[in-house]
């Protein structure tokens, strides 16, 4: 053991490695939340698509989700259901469900929803889904309501160019 | 190769357990809980008794007396308090569920409780279901003024429940009881087959011996949104619903029926919104003695968006231009609305990016003409959605709020001592 140094960095591989599961976990949702995810996506093509569990259209529209990592993996894909942290089984569920048990995933865990779709969005009223298409340039589209595939394979499209 | 797995495993457990070499970051932040400092102390706890101050999605009712009925959630259970007069403050909480239920609680679903000429006490729940989107309807009536409530049963006569949510309670001066509530088992049996339909269904049953049993559930409309409240109100002995519905092919516009009277479906309102999602926002409507109806309604259709206001005509088929009202800027949303004689309330919220806000605006000559917008309360946290009562010649708004719970303000005087609508 004294003539293994390498045990830290070992370790920190198997700990990394271990890691992502972990981080598939669903993530705590607050105020601040939607621009740490801008910034931790800066310069990717990124897709935010807001859900529910009470939401029927939401879980129509997540095979969608599934093919877009499937075939578009150039596109970032954040899922944050609005739902409350204490449906985290109900939310883990839906996504297994769908094929989208790795995605990376968050929930609203500010019981002042108002304030949170404020921050992220003033003229977002609270319905779902609700979807933004960020472009690498950061500009930010919304859409309201199950997405189109046309619609979503376009704005493919235009930001990964295939 | 065998050992050096071996030794790093150790290692990692030895470093591990000395607290030495620092793995990669820790991705955990230390947060504040959201509801710190929002939600009182005392609700907090798990074993927080039940109380005004933090009852979930509190309903009030104030009955031909004047008397003051609430009905709340609060953990797994189901709860009431009565006041005959709110300075004295309120009985002590009755507990209607007898064993834990998931009761539904949120702005859209809530119990509610109404109180019957004979003082009947009915109440009306939601428990989600096992199955995504789908609930249970339930009732529990009290026949000894309050003192005791039946074990709540589920309304729905399916040998398999398949889903109710969105219910809506009235009772008729003649005493007949009304439940009315968005039902999904057209959206299933159409699914097992393999064909499409549009939305869900709006069913109704009702009762004539003071809910003990109801009548077979009965289809009042095919194709509603499935996840807005539905608002029903009593036109005499009438029963009027107003609902989110889809029209062809996905538009979520508005509609008003007598329940059951199929050609009676009006659109109140050509607001062209095309969703293929959920809106979370549904109607109220209030009903005069003279029968006039008036709603108010959320939309972000093609042709107008905002919140709005409409009266019927007097053949019931038309409704006037919507009149919108509110600060769209300020998410203005939820809102109720309370008619008696030409006197017309409106009361909604908004929230201004730090705080929520309660506003009432009246009418004197039945939804015309408007006062200016009143900023009645204010509330730091978030907040539910806001409704009018009638109690002893005044209006009254009932607002619960989670830094605050449960308040009731007095607002306006009515010129007749109206009866209350049903909620």
């Amino acid at each position: 053991m004294r003539y293994f140094p390498g045990a830290c960095v070992l370790m920190s591989l198997i700990v990394f490695a271990t890691f992502p599961i972990q981080a598939d976990e669903s993530q705590k949702f607050i105020q601040g939340s939607f621009e740490a995810i801008l910034k931790s996506h800066k310069d990717k093509p990124l897709i935010v698509n807001f859900w529910s569990v009470t939401c029927p259209p939401c879980l129509v529209e997540m095979p969608l989700w599934k093919n877009l990592r499937l075939n578009s993996p150039e596109v970032n894909l954040v899922l944050v259901s609005t739902d409350k942290p204490e449906d985290v089984d109900r939310i883990e569920h839906v996504l297994n469900r769908y094929g989208l048990a790795d995605a990376t995933s968050w929930i609203f865990a500010d019981p002042f929803k108002e304030r949170l779709r404020y921050e992220i969005d003033k003229k977002w009223r609270g319905e779902l889904p609700r979807t933004y298409f960020i472009s690498r340039n950061g500009e930010k589209k919304a859409y309201s309501g199950m997405v189109e595939e046309t619609v979503l394979q376009t704005w493919v499209k235009q930001e990964v160019g295939s | 190769m065998c050992r050096t797995f071996l030794y790093a495993l150790f290692g990692v457990a030895a470093s591990l357990l000395a607290g030495g070499c620092a793995g990669p970051e820790q991705q955990v932040e230390h947060q504040h809980s959201p509801t710190e400092g929002l939600a009182p102390e005392a609700c907090l706890q798990d074993d927080a008794l039940p109380s005004l101050l933090c009852a979930e999605v509190p309903t009030p009712f104030v009955d031909s007396k004047g008397q003051w009925w609430v009905v709340w959630a609060q953990r797994d259970h189901v709860y009431m308090a009565t006041s005959s007069n709110l300075k004295e403050g309120f009985s002590s909480p009755l507990q209607i569920t007898s064993k834990p239920l998931p009761v539904d609680k949120n702005g859209e679903n809530r119990p509610k409780i109404i109180v019957a000429k004979n003082a009947d006490i009915y109440v009306s729940f939601t428990t989600k279901g096992q199955r995504k989107y789908t609930g249970a309807v339930y009732f529990s009536r009290s026949i000894d003024g309050g003192k005791s409530f039946s074990e709540p049963m589920p309304i729905t006569d399916e040998d398999a429940s398949v889903s109710q949510r969105f219910d809506s309670l009235a009772v008729t001066p003649s005493g007949r009881i009304y439940l009315a509530w968005l039902d999904k088992r057209e959206w299933f049996s159409a699914v097992r087959n393999d064909e499409p339909y549009r939305g869900i269904s709006l069913y109704y049953t009702w009762s004539d011996n003071r809910g003990e049993s109801f009548a077979v559930n009965t289809k009042s409309a095919d194709h509603t949104c499935e996840c807005c409240r539905t608002a029903m109100a009593l036109d005499g002995e009438k029963p009027v619903i107003a609902w989110r519905h889809m029209f062809e092919p996905n538009i979520r516009d508005h509609a008003i029926m007598q329940l059951g009277e199929k050609k009676s479906l009006v659109r109140i309102s050509e607001d062209r919104w095309a969703i293929d999602g959920c809106p979370h926002h549904g109607p109220a409507l209030s009903i005069t003695d003279t029968g006039d109806q008036h709603i108010v309604w959320y939309t972000d259709g093609e042709a107008r968006s905002g919140l709005f206001y409409a009266y019927s005509g007097a053949t019931k088929e038309t409704f006037t231009a919507p009149f919108g009202f509110g600060n769209i800027e300020n998410q203005a949303s939820h809102p109720d609305v309370l008619s008696t004689g030409q006197s017309v309330f409106l009361t909604w919220k908004e929230f201004t990016g730090e705080a929520s806000e309660l506003y009432f605006m009246q009418s004197a000559d039945g939804g015309q003409t408007w006062s200016t917008p009143l900023r009645i309360a204010s509330s730091n946290g978030p907040a539910d959605h806001p409704f009018l009562v009638v109690a002893n010649g005044w209006v009254h708004a009932s607002w619960s709020s989670m830094v605050e719970g449960w308040r009731s303000m007095r607002l306006a005087p009515v010129v007749e001592n109206q009866k209350a609508g049903a909620v």
